[in-house]
């Protein structure tokens, strides 16, 4: 009776961490596509397609999306337009790389941390123009890191919550090209544009260190491997591909 | 040799020269007419899939409804290619929309006039509104269009229809001109020319045209 009243109260206490977690990651996810009342804002909703390279020990390349991408422009404000909100829900991924030569993959969780915000600028020519800069900031966590050794893939503890210490600052813009006649690489409202940036990675908290002895027969020379020793770095690479804008 | 070279080169500048006046004659006749008599009552063109893009801004406006209202000037009585059939002065729109920036609100203005421009070709008349002028506004954005819309009337369906491209409407400079600094981000501006997309029907009573 006492036991199970026991495991009945751990139950309930789990049931109520996980509800508290659930709530928090629920207040932290933006809400996507939500419509703003205010008759001096103007939400515009693109679809959102790109890629990130990671640089450091990681080397690799990651997909970003696809997804929308929703923001929000202040229409009373003078120019250039102030983005006010937005916000792009990026879908976890599952990121292949190597380790010292050894195959491996995590699933790469990037959740925003506050509002996109950012401006657009008219350019002189051509037509249409803008220049858009934008800046988010991104929690990355990873997570079911796994190696490939003898053909099988082994699980690498890496923590149940190893993520960046601080958010990454993305700053997104627009690459004119005023090398060429008309220049190139600016956005349109009505076509939308791509936008690239290099940003840091910085040091990670709540990670295990890879170890490669738990992986039965493996002895490898360099034992376990920080995260913080692959991932952090500053010579990552965005390019995100908006188009077909719409209204909410 | 060079006798007969002048010779064929005389006969070629001989035969194209009569080319040309043959075509000049066709032409002058096929626009003999310079006047026409429009006849009919009070007229009513209800506007279908109505809509006016900014060529160079590429932004369009659609509006569900898009009439126009009013009737034939001095019916039966001939007047000159371009003078007015009849004005249009009771005009109504709503549901005007921008599919980035939502809910648009396009006011006609004034009393629009239409005439007839040419010659028909079957059932099909040249035809203008003249006197446009309405009123946009958007998103914190406003200005005047204004000047005219060129298109075909076609008496057998009473259907008025734009011509494809710029339609002789404009964006206003000085007064009407684009206002609001989301003008700028939208890249609307003095001078862009407007077409116009859709039909007018003509549910009222029925307008013939006819020579001289």
């Amino acid at each position: 009776m006492n036991i199970l009243s026991k495991t009945r109260r751990r139950s309930a206490l789990v049931l109520s961490a996980f509800a508290l977690v659930a709530g928090s990651a629920a207040a932290v996810q933006p809400a996507a596509n939500a419509v703003d009342p205010d008759p001096n804002h103007l939400t515009v909703v693109y679809d959102a397609v790109g890629t990130t390279h990671v640089g450091n020990q990681v080397d690799a390349d990651m997909a970003i999306g696809p997804t929308t991408i929703s923001v929000t422009i202040d229409t009373i404000a003078p120019v250039p337009t102030p983005i006010i909100d937005g916000t792009m829900v990026i879908p976890p991924q599952t990121m292949n790389f190597d380790i010292l030569g050894i195959p491996a993959r995590a699933k790469v969780t990037m959740t925003q941390v506050g509002k996109i915000t950012g401006t657009l600028t008219k350019l002189p020519s051509p037509r249409q123009a803008l220049d858009l800069k934008s800046q988010v900031k991104y929690d990355i966590k990873l997570s079911n890191v796994e190696a490939r050794v003898f053909g099988v893939w082994w699980p690498l503890a890496v923590g149940s919550n190893c993520h960046t210490v601080n958010p990454v600052t993305i700053n997104a813009d627009s690459v004119i090209d005023n090398s060429t006649t008309p220049p190139t690489g600016y956005f349109t409202i009505n076509g939308g544009g791509t936008l690239k940036d290099t940003y840091t990675i910085g040091n990670f908290t709540g990670c295990t260190p890879l170890n490669f002895f738990d992986i039965p027969g493996f002895f490898p020379t360099f034992g376990s491997i920080p995260i913080n020793a692959l991932v952090p770095g500053s010579d990552n690479t965005l390019s995100l591909t908006l188009s077909n804008p719409r209204q909410p | 040799m060079n006798k007969r070279i002048n010779r064929l080169t005389g006969g070629l500048v001989a035969t194209g020269a009569a080319s040309a006046a043959i075509l000049a004659m066709t032409a002058t006749g096929a626009q003999a007419a310079t006047t026409y008599t429009p006849t009919g009552g009070s007229a009513n063109f209800v506007g279908s899939s109505v809509s006016f893009t900014d060529i160079e801004a590429g932004q369009t406006l659609t509006c569900s409804t898009f009439n126009l209202s009013g009737s034939v000037t001095s019916s039966g009585t001939s007047r000159a290619y371009g003078a007015d059939a009849g004005s249009l002065g009771t005009l109504t729109s709503s549901g005007c929309t921008n599919p980035i920036a939502g809910a648009t609100t396009v006011t006609p203005s004034g009393t629009w006039t239409v005439a007839i421009t040419g010659d028909k070709t079957g059932t099909v008349w040249p035809a203008r509104l003249k006197n446009v002028v309405a009123n946009v506004s958007a998103v914190n954005c406003t200005f005047t269009a204004s000047g005219v819309v060129n298109g075909k009337f076609d008496t057998a369906t009473q259907k008025f229809t734009p011509n494809s491209g710029a339609s002789g409407l404009t964006i206003n400079s000085g007064a009407g001109a684009p206002s609001g600094s989301m003008c700028v981000t939208l890249d609307l501006q003095p001078g862009d020319n407007v077409a116009v997309g859709g039909s007018w029907t003509n549910t009222g009573t029925a307008v013939a045209i006819t020579n001289p």
